[in-house]
């Protein structure tokens, strides 16, 4: 049976949903390292001069976290709830790239014409270690 | 029951006289134009809530008793809920209710109340077996729900 609340269920946007289940993700988080510093809802709400209340609604995956509220809360508990470092961007630096070259087009009278629109260190494009060279 | 999703059960209950149990009255009450934001949180955590079953650990342990509330938004639409298992819950009614004290906002009050009789009685009759958790099979998928006699008297019905 339909119920009234898969009706609504049904018409919720995608990045509600998500956002509901990020929401979710950060506070199991947050509850994980409680539970593993043996500290609880309260203890956190008195490190952030905060009511308990508070931190109770946080925990219950409606509540939209802003980047400055994760960020001290990371301060309070000491560790990290949103792992969005750029280790994987630096990884790929460190792995380097692939880099493949058309040799003929590049030997055609004139050559092809690289002409920079902007100065290297202007540009927003991160720079990569070249691993290899493959011409073709 | 007011609906299953695979394990997971919600609850919810329905007063003599009333065409709509709580929950669908509590939607059908706040489910408006300006609330529907709240509502779709609402509905997409309980959605969660089923996907991921119910962590106690979300609830407070020393909080105003078995009752407690998802909220959502600025003006803290809430809805009472109450942790069965984990994997049921029961939805009751809700209200608006920001920094004022329960006893302040009758509405809230109310709705409140009627799940505090609801859990107490349920307790007492999980207790002396006239409720019970009943496992049941949906193909390969076990669940419990709760059987017996659930028909209550609270308060002043």
């Amino acid at each position: 049976m339909t119920t009234k609340l898969d009706l609504i269920y049904e018409r919720v946007p995608a990045h509600t949903k998500l956002m509901v289940s990020k929401s979710f993700d950060i506070s199991e988080r947050i509850l994980d390292i409680l539970e593993e510093k043996g500290w609880t809802q309260k203890d956190l709400a008195e490190k952030l001069s905060k009511k308990e209340s508070e931190i109770s609604k946080w925990m219950k995956g409606t509540h939209n976290f802003t980047l400055e509220t994760i960020s001290k809360i990371e301060i309070a508990l000491g560790q990290t709830i949103l792992d969005t470092s750029n280790s994987r961007k630096q990884e790929d630096v460190e792995n380097g790239i692939m880099v493949f070259k058309n040799v003929r087009a590049d030997s055609l009278i004139g050559g092809n014409k690289h002409i920079p629109i902007i100065s290297v260190d202007d540009s927003p494009i991160i720079l990569y270690k070249m691993k290899k060279e493959i011409n073709f | 029951m007011y609906q299953r999703v695979g394990r997971f059960t919600l609850y919810s209950f329905h007063q003599n006289g009333r065409h709509e149990c709580e929950f669908d009255n509590f939607l059908s009450t706040y489910d408006t134009a300006e609330n529907t934001q709240n509502i779709n949180k609402m509905a997409a955590a309980l959605r969660e809530f089923a996907k991921r079953g119910v962590d106690r650990r979300r609830f407070r342990p020393k909080g105003e008793g078995p009752v407690d509330a998802l909220l959502a938004g600025p003006d803290n639409l809430r809805l009472y809920i109450i942790p069965c298992s984990a994997d049921s819950l029961i939805v009751g009614n809700g209200c608006f209710k920001n920094e004022a004290i329960l006893q302040n906002v009758p509405e809230c009050k109310k709705a409140w109340d009627l799940m505090m009789e609801l859990d107490k009685a349920l307790k007492g009759r999980l207790l002396d077996k006239s409720i019970y958790w009943e496992e049941n099979w949906d193909g390969n998928l076990s669940y419990c729900e709760l059987a017996g006699d659930l028909y209550f008297e609270l308060g002043n019905c």
